[in-house]
């Protein structure tokens, strides 16, 4: 398992995580980025690493990858 | 570390004439070179930032500001430095105050807030192909449908009343055109009235101009003027970047057909996603956007930048860095493009992205799908490019049904 971490106070609401994983990414009425799962199981992994790398801000990492 | 290359060019350099596409041949001539010192209008010396790595990094590089009230800040143009006594907006301004006016915005242009525009899309770009169908078979692109699609949507998105889209149109070319000084800033004034006519008017409704108006403006978050300017700049971001990537995108198709007959027979839409960021990639609308300055010294791949330097950072160079994307002069719309910085990178990115991304998704399923054999009326090098900030045609003349 890999985990999904948010790096405090970077995000800034692109909203690139969403477009990119929907399953594991939301954005809050603050266009704020919400993690909706943290823990991603092998099969989504490459899905997820594209997200984070979709992050403008860096925002994003994803731990044990 | 590494000297700039001195070289006397002037920023922008210009298109080949025959490849209304393609960046300029010099780009690909300046790879080795990088960064190389170019000047602007004014004679500003700036470092011209080409490799992929090295854009992003002075993308997102805390040591580099966007604040153009700066001295030695590098500006395209008479026109762009015309602002700069103002009150910046987001475009030109660092944390914390971009970030402080950012987040007044971004609630407006979430994903999950544009993908409800869908059905609004749909509907537009259907409307505009039966009056195609109708006015063909040979019909002009530019000015018959795509400027149309992103104008409505920002008109939509913003609350603004469909009658005013066509003026508003006819500003926002000029205000982003290298017209004179005097010229632009007469659209910009338009522009600006409309909308101070706007903040002296009731703001009860639920669209995005009353809202920003009742929550930020009214309590003083946002300064009256500020919301003005902001208003421009969303207005003219939304309209010329989206219509010109449309126009550029068919003309890129033409020359790699094999992408317009995969996208025409793609009938569950499996594919568009990824072709509209290739699309993107490719056609690299916002072709001199990111203007900066170092205020400490930045380390690239390709040299040390000095601090208080002027900076290009080239995103159509980025977008055709053949270290990042291979064989880039190929339009392939299965690879992964989705890292282009088509929208940027770091805190400025583009702030109507998805919305771009939807309206282009949408066109480009129709329009492939509606006249799959669609061709060019005149050939490649007769088509007359736009000069100006962004990157476009002035007509796309095509035949619909050959």
């Amino acid at each position: 398992m890999h985990r999904i971490e948010v790096v405090e106070g970077k995000c800034i609401g692109a909203g690139n995580c969403v477009d990119v994983a929907e399953d594991y990414f939301d954005q809050g009425d603050d266009a704020l980025v919400i993690v909706l799962k943290e823990q991603v199981p092998e099969g989504d992994v490459a899905e997820v690493e594209r997200a984070v790398k979709a992050c403008p801000v860096a925002a994003l990492r994803l731990l044990g990858a | 570390m590494k000297n700039l290359t001195q070289t006397d060019e002037v920023w922008p350099f210009p298109r080949e004439a025959k490849c209304p596409v393609l960046p300029p041949p010099r780009i690909a001539e300046l790879r080795e070179k990088q960064p190389a010192l170019v000047r602007m209008y004014d004679g500003t010396p700036a470092a011209l930032v080409l490799d992929y790595d090295d854009v992003t990094t002075i993308m997102m590089s805390p040591d580099v500001s966007d604040d153009g009230r700066a001295a030695g800040f590098p500006y395209v143009s008479e026109a762009a430095r015309h602002n700069r006594g103002k009150r910046p907006t987001i475009d030109r301004l660092d944390p914390p105050e971009h970030d402080i006016q950012r987040a007044m915005l971004a609630p407006f242009f979430t994903v999950k807030r544009i993908k409800q525009m869908r059905p609004f899309f749909e509907e537009l770009v259907d409307s505009l192909l039966d009056e195609l169908e109708e006015a063909g078979p040979t019909v002009d692109l530019v000015t018959q449908f795509a400027r149309h699609i992103p104008a409505a949507g920002t008109a939509e998105l913003m609350g603004l009343p469909s009658e005013d889209i066509p003026r508003f149109l006819e500003l926002s070319e000029t205000y982003q055109s290298f017209g004179s000084a005097e010229e632009i800033a007469a659209a910009g004034a338009e522009i600006a009235e409309y909308f101070e006519r706007r903040l002296a008017e009731p703001a009860d409704g639920d669209d995005f101009i009353s809202m920003l108006i009742r929550e930020q403006v009214r309590p003083g978050h946002l300064a009256p003027d500020q919301f003005v300017r902001t208003m421009i700049l969303i207005l003219t971001g939304g309209f010329d970047t989206t219509a010109n990537t449309i126009a550029l995108g068919v003309v890129a198709m033409m020359d790699h057909r094999e992408a317009w007959e995969a996208l025409a027979n793609d009938a569950d839409d499996e594919l568009i996603a990824a072709a509209v960021e290739e699309i993107v990639r490719y056609t690299s609308t916002a072709h001199h956007a990111v203007f900066r300055l170092t205020t400490a010294p930045v380390q690239l791949s390709t040299a040390e930048l000095p601090a208080d330097h002027a900076v290009i950072a080239s995103q159509m160079a980025a977008n055709h860095d053949p270290k990042k994307f291979e064989c880039p002069h190929l339009l392939d719309i299965e690879r992964d493009a989705r890292t282009h910085v088509g929208f940027g990178m770091g805190i400025h990115q583009c702030l109507g992205q998805h919305m771009a991304r939807l309206a282009l998704q949408v066109t480009f399923s129709k329009l492939t799908k509606r006249f799959p054999r669609l061709e060019l009326a005149v050939k490649p090098e007769e088509l007359t490019p736009r000069i100006g900030l962004v990157h476009g045609l002035m007509g796309l003349p095509v035949r619909l049904t050959p």
